[in-house]
């Protein structure tokens, strides 16, 4: 019966090819609209670590001046993302977090043992120890290093897969040495590709999403290299001075980032209480003059309040569902005019014995038909589409970079995953139902006697 | 024309015309709006830079060698950059103007304003030589370029060189009309926040864009402050520009040569400046594409929608266009019924587009903090949608005028 | 009224040709009412449409009150029709989604004619066929009698000089039939000519006379009222 029924409708849109290509079209190009939109947002609005939703999270304070915000910030309410060197330094030693990291971003110059690889530059995460467990980073080799390795400072790094390629060849490196611009590292550990999307740890630099560091130093070679953060710096008090590096790290200049992970949830009310008391502690001394409002806040807070998914793509996706609305208005009209310039053979059906459900039904397995043929369309539409907008959007991204993770990280932003392309397809057939349930309501609802009439 | 027993008829199977004046709502709203927004992104992404950016690339220079002299190689490296034939001239930079970082500090001509909240005027500084105004391509309004000798040479790192300063600074009109809005910048003495340091202006330029910004954010973008300090290094960044149509040669000259003119150099990168701005502007520029070609699909569904309703009524009213004609319709008046109804059918979905056009309008100003759709876009709007009303109905229309009137006496 | 002579239309496709109307000559005076008559594929919808004036033929010539009818342009044609001509379909042909006055209007707003004009033209058009108070109602809401009176009326509401039939009682029962077959008459006695196509040998009677077509020509002509006889048969043989 309903391969009889699904039979009739393909031969009837094979009888009318101009109107049945326009049908599948339309419904093609919405659910191509939408299904980009979506692909597109959904790449922006993952949670990269739901394992630890509720026991990690980023620290920080309002080190701001007391002064009305200058605008330049959507949400004034919000404290600085970062914090300075002396804050980051006292609330480090907390016990209540189970982990605890503090870090940053900088940039040297790297000269590979392999006199064949020219010497290049390359970014350095200089983080505490926490920083590989914290964030459940994979190692392929050796592992990271200790807290004291961080007081030392010990001369370790931690490569990334990338990273390890390019200079070893991807062999086994552990023990092998490293020059960042002139100062000896050795190898202790390789991670696995690791690519949070987006990379939340870090969203100070292109909208957030990026490849990972190539190296992981300890935190101690920040004072004794005097290595400058190559991320965002920001003043937030008129009474900062910058004379030197070592007179910039006590100054409230926010730069680091900090991140802590609890054994418990309830475990994060209690450091609230211990930052709180901090910061008011620290009011004895004149800094802090803001009221209180320091946000500990769990990553997907974290991902809200840094806006990760952007006013653009929410405003294509409310574009991508008003396009998918226009083509199923579109479907249904033409649908329509066919279902009723096609009534007298319907007509016929039912003086030959069909009933009134044969007929819807025969009907609606046509609309299911057609918006299963447009919904496919659609997602070959949408694969076309996601490619075209690679180039258009992120072939800027890999100028000037040898990185095989930087177009993975490409290529993930415009993937269509599992779930959306099964998105895709429960879409075009609400799409395919939503058009054609009216007019095979209408259908069903004439009275055959109406089109057997010679008139 | 009978209007009101057009009207009534219409009515009489609203269905279809319905469907079609919702398409056209929907299609307006998008369209109204997706022009509006792709303009300002357009608008955003061409804004005067000032600088010269056709005749100018940029070269990244990075040592290994511990014992780099930055103070004596940056001297000769200018030198070679300014004698290559076909160079106008060449700077060194701390950062790249049209680049995607940028560093700034407050400045202020009373210090006093330093210390009070939003004390001070924001503006993004440039280090350069006596040289940078004429690369950049500058056109200086008032004053100088550098004294020779007032160029500071380079520090330890960052941090210590904005502590030491430097006795001069060129600013942008911007910058100086904000720092001293009577007007009289030049020779003034301004203090730069965070450090207790100041200098004069010696020049004034007419207009320098550090990067494509919204326009809220655009005066930030071109209050700027150029410093005659030479960066830490060691290496450093080297913008050159050449006369017109040498550049290609010039850069690939100074890739194969310029690392050599010290040991233990290479380049890290060297490329065409209006490259580098386009890869700045390529988000809004792609966003713009993006919006403008889906705005174009919503159209071209719509007028599918318009044809598909007007062939519709073209072959389910043939029997009853044979007989107006057969009662003496001239093909005229055929052809008039069709565009007029088709006509009152956009307009009901022009009139509601316009309410839906301005609702989305205002959302999205208040989202992304622009100012409001201008109300001349609805009429624009409008006015497309009644041209692209007519010819979608043309054909159709053409073929119902052509129904012979012999059709009338036809049985079934 | 009608004048045709040695009309001649063929119907060509690519692979044969049909002579609907064979050199057909055909006079009619004002006034009179003529039945056609034939079986089907004679040619008599062919011959209505020719004089009509809803299909141009390839030779011979035609006048229609006293006007020279034979190379006219498609304009042309239409306002002969709108203001000479009143149609009667077998299928009613109303326009299904407008009412009954807005229909009998139709002929009307072809022409340049004030409102105040066409208001008085349908109303009384409508009183002649006893529709008035169905007005406002649209033809699926009416009976096919009450259609058909419709169309009637829309027919005369522009004061024709002829009315052409085409199987006006077709689609009726046999009460309606008479009503129809009345009203028709009593238009004719006000001095409407009216040629009837039928093939209900009754109804045909009900005429003045009778032409019947075979093949694209006049086989015979019957005459009912011997006043007209002899008129017809001068013109006939002209």
């Amino acid at each position: 019966m309903l391969m009889h029924d699904v039979r009739l409708a393909l031969r009837s849109l094979k009888r009318n090819p101009i109107l049945s290509t326009l049908m599948i079209g339309a419904i093609a190009v919405g659910i191509a609209a939408s299904m980009i939109a979506i692909t597109l947002y959904h790449a922006r609005s993952g949670h990269p670590i739901p394992w630890k939703a509720d026991t990690l999270y980023a620290v920080t304070m309002d080190l701001r001046d007391d002064d009305p915000d200058q605008g330049f910030s959507e949400h004034p309410e919000y404290p600085p993302f970062q914090l300075a060197y002396p804050d980051a330094k006292a609330v480090y030693q907390s016990d209540i977090p189970v982990r605890s990291v503090m870090m940053y971003r900088a940039g040297r110059v790297v000269a590979p043992e392999n006199r064949n690889v020219k010497p290049f530059g390359a970014t350095i995460r200089v983080t505490t120890a926490d920083f590989f467990q914290t964030f459940d980073v994979p190692f392929i080799q050796g592992n990271g290093w200790s807290r004291a390795d961080d007081e030392s400072p010990a001369a370790v790094v931690v490569l990334s897969r990338f990273m390890n390629d390019k200079l070893f060849g991807s062999a086994n490196s552990v023990g092998r040495e490293v020059t960042l611009t002139g100062k000896q590292f050795r190898v202790v550990g390789v991670i696995d590709t690791w690519m949070p999307q987006p990379k939340y740890y870090d969203l100070n630099a292109s909208s957030g999403f990026d490849v990972p560091e190539d190296f992981f130093i300890p935190f101690g070679w920040m004072q004794a290299l005097k290595l400058g953060p190559n991320g965002n710096v920001n003043c937030v008090s008129k009474r900062a001075k910058i004379e030197s590096f070592d007179a910039f790290i006590t100054q409230d200049c926010v730069w680091l980032q900090f991140w802590v992970e609890f054994r418990k949830a309830s475990d994060r009310d209690r450091y609230q209480a211990f930052i709180d008391n901090y910061v008011s502690d620290q009011k004895r001394h004149g800094r802090f003059p803001r009221k209180l409002n320091n946000r500990i806040v769990n990553v997907q807070t974290w991902l809200d309040m840094w806006d990760v998914v952007g006013d653009d793509s929410r405003m294509q996706m409310g574009l991508g569902l008003v396009f998918l609305v226009v083509c199923v208005l579109n479907t249904l009209g033409l649908m329509l005019a066919k279902f009723l310039s096609a009534a007298p053979i319907s007509g016929l059906r039912r003086a030959l014995g069909a009933s009134r459900v044969d007929i819807v039904r025969q009907h609606l397995v046509e609309v299911v038909v057609v918006g299963l043929l447009g919904g496919f369309t659609g997602l070959l539409l949408t694969l076309g589409g996601l490619a075209a907008l690679r180039v258009l959007l992120f072939s800027g991204v890999l100028v000037g970079s040898d990185n095989p993770d930087r177009v993975a990280m490409v290529q993930a932003m415009v993937h269509m995953d599992v779930p959306v392309i099964a998105l895709g397809i429960a879409l075009s057939l609400l799409t395919g139902v939503l058009a054609g349930l009216y007019p095979a309501w209408r259908i069903g609802r004439l009275a055959p006697a109406t089109f057997l009439k010679t008139q | 024309m009978e209007i009101r027993a057009l009207l009534s008829a219409l009515w009489r199977s609203r269905t279809g015309p319905f469907l079609v004046a919702a398409q056209v709502a929907l299609t307006l709203a998008v369209i109204v709006n997706v022009v509006y927004i792709v303009q300002q992104r357009l608008a955003d992404a061409n804004k005067p830079t000032g600088i010269d950016l056709d005749n100018m690339f940029w070269v990244g220079i990075e040592t290994l060698d511990a014992n780099y002299n930055q103070a004596a190689a940056v001297p000769v490296d200018l030198t070679y950059l300014k004698s290559l034939p076909g160079v106008v001239s060449a700077t060194t930079v701390n950062i790249l103007p049209q680049w995607w970082g940028r560093m700034g500090l407050p400045f202020a001509a009373n210090p006093k304003q330093l210390d009070t909240p939003n004390g001070g005027v924001p503006g993004t500084i440039y280090f350069g030589t006596d040289t940078f105004i004429d690369t950049f391509g500058l056109k200086l309004v008032a004053g100088r370029t550098f004294d020779a000798n007032a160029i500071v040479q380079p520090s330890s790192d960052m941090a210590s060189a904005i502590a030491t300063w430097a006795p001069e600074m060129i600013v942008t009109r911007a910058m100086a009309q904000k720092l001293f809005p009577n007007g009289d910048a030049l020779g003034k003495t301004v203090y730069v926040g965070l450090t207790n340091k100041s200098s004069t202006i010696v020049g004034i330029v007419e207009h320098m864009q550090a990067g494509p910004s919204p326009a809220r954010f655009e005066q930030f973008a071109i209050q700027i402050v150029i410093v005659p300090i030479i960066p830490a290094g060691p290496g450093g960044t080297f913008v050159v520009r050449t006369r017109p149509g040498e550049r290609e040669r010039v850069m690939a000259k100074v890739e194969k040569e310029f690392a050599d003119l010290q040991p233990g150099r290479y380049v890290r990168r060297i490329e065409a400046y209006d490259e580098t701005a386009g890869r700045l502007r390529q988000g809004s520029r792609a966003s713009a594409i993006i919006l403008a070609t889906v705005a174009f699909f919503v159209l071209a569904v719509t007028i599918i929608g318009i044809v598909g309703l007007a062939a519709f009524n073209v072959t389910t009213r043939t029997k009853q266009l044979g007989t107006r004609r057969a009662i003496g319709a001239r093909k005229f008046h055929i052809l008039r019924y069709f565009l007029v109804e088709n006509w009152l059918i956009t307009s009901g979905g022009a009139l509601l587009g316009c309410v839906l056009a301005l609702a989305a309008g205002i959302k999205l100003s208040t989202m992304y903090q622009t100012p409001r759709l201008p109300l001349y876009y609805l009429v624009l709007g409008v006015a497309l949608v009644w041209v692209v009303g007519v010819l979608a109905v043309a054909i159709p229309a053409r073929r119902a005028a052509s129904i012979s009137p012999a059709i009338a006496t036809r049985s079934v | 009224m009608i004048d045709m002579q040695g009309i001649s239309k063929v119907f060509r496709t690519d692979v044969v040709q049909t002579h609907a109307l064979r050199n057909f000559s055909l006079r009619v005076e004002p006034g009179e009412f003529v039945a056609i008559t034939g079986h089907s594929g004679s040619g008599k919808t062919t011959f209505l449409n020719v004089a009509g004036l809803l299909e141009e033929f390839d030779a011979g010539h035609y006048q229609l009150d006293g006007q020279d009818v034979s190379r006219l342009t498609d304009n042309q044609r239409s306002r002969i029709r709108n203001e000479k001509i009143g149609f009667i379909f077998q299928g009613f042909n109303l326009i299904p989604d407008l009412n009954i006055y807005d229909n009998v209007d139709a002929p009307l707003h072809y022409r340049r004619m004030p409102g105040a004009e066409r208001h008085r033209r349908i109303t009384a058009s409508l009183e002649r066929v006893g529709l008035t108070a169905r007005m406002k109602h649209i033809p699926a809401q009416l009976s096919g009698g009450q259609q058909q009176r419709a169309a009637i009326a829309r027919a005369i509401s522009g004061e024709p000089r002829v009315i052409l039939a085409d199987e006006p009682t077709g689609n009726l029962d046999t009460t309606m039939s008479n009503q129809i077959m009345e009203l028709l008459q009593s238009i004719n006695a006000g001095g409407t000519t009216i040629l009837m196509v039928t093939h209900n040998p009754e109804l045909a009677q009900k005429a003045h006379r009778q032409v019947h077509i075979v093949d694209g020509q006049i086989d015979q002509i019957h005459e009912f009222n011997p006043l007209r006889a002899a008129e017809a048969a001068v013109g006939a043989s002209a």
